[in-house]
């Protein structure tokens, strides 16, 4: 008697641990796809935790209105199945509508129509109706389970008073084992649609062994609506590879092509399926996508390729040489001197490093990467393109953390090039902050200078900026230029910055930074040697003295670890 | 005086005869969960007996019919908490009953002024502590990523261990809360406050003594010597946070219990909208507009005026606690109004330690 009672105790709380189990992960899955595929990580986390905690907590309150428990939980599963099967794909589906809609302006190079749907609240209002709903049903669906499993316990074992305490605390075991599991194991590697379907099916399994044990009749039409998830959820994961592509088409082509406003690209890019495939890996701290984008330019068919790094735009390599060009030898211009101890940042592709490596008088280059990824695709895929760049005896390569490096270090350098991502999530404003400039000019020497390659706006090019801004430049700092310049231009002047040279080549623009005051003649352009640099890029920089950043020096404006800067909001 | 009471009548047919052992059971099953001041016994002829228990909590009658397997049996307890049910399950896990007729009365209703005031008072504490409790978590997560990296990581183990620590304290409950369950809930509310308030700084305080330890053992601040212990201190920080959480809502369901039975099982959903309302606040308004350490600062006070709320609203008199909740008030009062040199001071020391 007793040990059949104590099976029946565990065969409850195993079940119990499984459905806490498939719980979180489907928060955890939304969460984390929403957070990439909107690029606003803390925002998105926290505000879909909460809302599944909400509806958590109203399925709670109402589950006394659920009258027969058996087919209460047989439905609840079958629902929660079946919207764990489609959750991701729902999330890719609405994020990939969302794009297009925004971008329907650049359909007619409208810019003013473009940017004023870009900040239309009532469209993001939608977009984010429509997915915190599918995350309240999961939380509220998950809300019934625990109390329905307290009363199946009640029904089979009596009411001892143990029950309940004990359902509570498995539950929350099979939480923590879920989290665990996705943070450890699903993050790093994360195949979200092939989890999501993987999770809902052994979801589906529970469900399945409810209606044979327990269900004594009209079992026929809960076996049919089984079938019809289990056949979906297998649909959706074979054609896992179809979804992601095209998703990713819409998000990756749609808005570029439309806006070259060129009728060749657009026949030729007309139908998503003729597209090439866009080749997306993942690392430990972000997704690596490759895809060809040809240009043409002064009528010329040009193949190119791009790299994006969660989604933000790194180089294209028909362009990348006006970018690195433009930040090596433009800041060694500058600095009338060339360094001979240099640091170098990020920057993993190799490509600033082929530019370096043109200078004789620079003795050694410390070169400090984050994502061995990166790395990999120096030394292969794009090894050509950087000259074998990483191979020089001169470079010493250490896969590090940036801030961490800088943190621990006693070297002294000339020079120090920072090529980092844009600020666009907290994790890489932390690169943009007061404390992170601190360690930078703590290591550099008394002479020396910074440069790095940051979001900085100016006047003219308003507009311009504005539609790149959707295609490849955006920071958690503010939409508002004047207000994104004030934060980055104040951080690094309380960071000890005294000089902040701002300039724009070929739409990128740059700072250059000296630790005393007045430290830049303007005519560097005439005194420097530009043999190493093309004549498009030196063309390009002649506009450097004519350009106007506006920006304002305050301590409200900074930008530090413990108050990140002024967050963009509603930007999905 | 609170008069409210629980009062069950329970007539029962046995399944088989009655004997001796079966009411020395059942008199042993009263004695184990109530508290017996007097008994008076009687037996009839030719059989029946008649049981009165005077007991603390009020009292039992119990009566017996062996020629038809019948008993019945009163019990009157004046508090709402005793479990009834379940002394009704011990007792029937031994005398085997066919057929049972049972009723639950709630008692002496007229005698207490209605308590739904009191109820709702519980309801708004939960919605605050629930809000203060995952701000805590929030803090620490935003903490964690500044000091080891990989925001996406930290925000999600920080909720995976905070919701598995809550757990643990609902399930260790019994174990930790023994005496009166108003000045254990004021007592978690304090160093819930204190540790969720620090915490942030303690992260901070954490990675500089390991940092410094490293420099001067000469060992690699990247290597596991170092990593291992510095990783664990800092989840025992979420963990410490998750489990007096966990322990708080409990806590608030029997506070809940002692005014109204039934409701009180609102207090979880209530404890979720209190969760939902700090993790939307948290991005939207919070984050953007304070210093970090501040926003630690402000939410502990806020923790500590609800402890307060709860003592004057319910009248618990307890002088130490009530001096604590005073020095700690007027210490956080100083600290906010000087925030941003602390802070500063702060982040000087164990942040850049020293070296800027």
């Amino acid at each position: 008697m007793t040990s059949k009672k104590s099976l029946i105790k565990l065969e409850i709380l195993a079940i119990t641990v499984v459905l806490a189990f498939c719980s979180i992960v489907y928060e955890l899955l939304l969460a984390n796809t929403l957070a990439i595929v909107t690029g606003n990580y803390i925002w998105w986390q926290s505000l879909t935790i909460g809302i599944y905690i909400g509806g958590l907590g109203l399925g709670a309150y109402f589950s006394d209105k659920l009258k027969d428990t058996y087919k209460s939980i047989i439905n609840i599963e079958i629902a929660l199945s079946f919207l764990g099967v489609v959750s991701v794909v729902y999330v890719y589906f609405l994020h990939g509508s969302y794009k297009y809609i925004d971008n329907l302006f650049y359909y007619t190079g409208d810019f003013r129509s473009a940017v004023y749907l870009q900040n239309l609240f009532a469209l993001k209002f939608v977009f984010f109706g429509m997915v915190q709903l599918l995350t309240f049903m999961i939380g509220l669906f998950s809300g019934f389970e625990i109390p329905l499993m307290v009363r199946i316990a009640e029904d089979r074992l009596g009411e001892a008073s143990d029950n309940e305490y004990q359902i509570f605390g498995i539950n929350y075991i099979g939480t923590l084992v879920g989290t665990t599991f996705f943070a450890y194991l699903l993050l790093p590697k994360l195949d979200v649609i092939k989890t999501s379907v993987a999770v809902a099916m052994l979801n589906l399994a529970v469900c399945v062994y409810f209606i044979v044990r327990y269900l004594k009749f009209n079992k026929k039409r809960y076996y049919i609506s089984s079938c019809c998830v289990l056949v979906f959820g297998l649909l959706i994961g074979f054609n896992e590879r179809t979804i992601t592509q095209t998703y990713l088409k819409v998000f990756y082509y749609m808005p570029k092509i439309l806006a070259q406003n060129n009728k060749d690209l657009e026949d030729l890019y007309k139908k998503i399926d003729r597209l090439p495939d866009i080749e997306r890996s993942k690392s430990l701290y972000q997704y690596l996508d490759i895809f060809n984008y040809p240009t043409i330019e002064k009528g010329e068919y040009k193949d190119a390729t791009i790299l994006t790094l969660d989604t933000n735009f790194q180089f294209n390599t028909a362009t990348e040489f006006y970018y690195h060009q433009a930040f090596a030898h433009a800041s060694i211009a500058m600095n009338e001197k060339v360094p001979k101890k240099v640091l170098l940042l990020g920057g993993g592709d190799g490509l600033l490093l082929r530019e370096l490596l043109k200078y004789d008088e620079i003795e050694s280059i410390d070169f400090i990467e984050l994502d061995e990824k990166m790395l990999d695709l120096a030394r292969g895929r794009f090894a050509k393109l950087n000259q074998n760049s990483l191979d020089n005896p001169k470079v010493k390569t250490q896969v590090n953390d940036g801030f961490y490096y800088l943190r621990n270090t006693t070297n002294k350098y000339d020079a120090i090039f920072i090529d980092f991502p844009y600020p666009n999530s907290y994790d890489l404003a932390r690169l943009y902050s007061v404390e992170f400039y601190k360690y930078v000019n703590k290591a550099l020497n008394p002479n020396g200078f910074v440069i790095l390659d940051a979001p900085f706006f100016d006047k003219e090019n308003e507009l311009k900026d504005n539609m790149r801004a959707r295609l490849m430049v955006t920071t958690v700092f503010n939409e508002m230029h004047v207000l994104n310049n004030s934060v980055v231009a104040s951080t690094f002047y309380y960071a000890g910055f005294k000089t902040i040279f701002p300039y724009r080549v070929a739409d990128e623009s740059f700072l250059f930074l000296k630790k005393e005051a007045g430290a830049i003649d303007y005519n560097f352009m005439e005194k420097a040697d530009l043999s190493r640099l093309s004549p498009e890029t030196i063309a390009e920089m002649h506009n450097i003295k004519n350009q106007n950043f506006p920006y304002e020096i305050a301590a409200r404006y900074i930008n530090s670890i413990f108050k990140p800067a002024v967050v963009k909001k509603n930007e999905f | 005086m609170d008069t409210r009471s629980q009062h069950l009548l329970f007539d029962a047919v046995l399944e088989r005869d009655l004997t001796e052992a079966d009411v020395e059971y059942i008199k042993q099953v009263i004695e184990k969960n109530l508290t017996v001041v007097d008994r008076i016994e009687h037996k009839f002829t030719p059989q029946g007996e008649t049981i009165v228990f005077i007991l603390s909590e009020s009292h039992f009658t119990l009566h017996t019919y062996p020629e038809n397997r019948f008993i019945s049996l009163d019990i009157y307890v004046c508090n709402m908490e005793t479990n009834l049910k379940k002394i009704v399950n011990d007792i029937s896990a031994v005398v085997p009953f066919e057929k049972v007729d049972q009723k639950f009365l709630a008692r002496g209703a007229i005698g207490t002024p209605t308590h739904s005031q009191h109820l709702n008072l519980i309801y708004l504490v939960t919605v605050m502590t629930a809000c203060c409790s995952i701000l805590y978590e929030l803090l620490l997560a935003q903490a964690l990523s500044t000091t080891m990296g990989n925001t996406a990581l930290r925000y999600n183990t920080t909720i995976g261990l905070y919701i598995a620590a809550m757990g643990f304290g609902a399930l260790l409950y019994k174990k930790f809360i023994k005496r009166d369950i108003l000045e254990e809930f004021v007592k978690i509310e304090l160093l819930l406050s204190i540790l969720g308030g620090l915490a942030p700084i303690m992260a901070l305080v954490f990675d500089y003594s390991f940092n410094k330890i490293a420099a001067s053992s000469g060992v690699s601040f990247f290597s596991n010597w170092i990593q291992t212990p510095l990783f664990t201190m800092n989840h025992l920080l979420i963990i410490g946070i998750g489990f007096l959480s966990g322990l708080e809502l409990p806590l608030l369901i029997d506070m809940g219990k002692r005014f109204d039975r039934k409701k009180a099982s609102f207090v979880l959903a209530y404890d979720y909208f209190g969760t939902l309302i700090g993790a939307i606040l948290f991005p939207i308004v919070i984050l953007p507009e304070l210093h970090l350490f501040t926003i630690g600062y402000v939410v502990s006070a806020l923790n500590i005026v609800v402890a307060l709320f709860v003592m004057m609203k319910l009248k618990i008199e307890n002088k130490k606690y009530k001096i604590i909740i005073f020095v700690m008030l007027i210490i956080w009062a100083l600290v906010i109004m000087n925030s941003s040199q602390i802070n500063e001071g702060i982040i000087q020391k164990f942040y850049f330690g020293g070296q800027i």
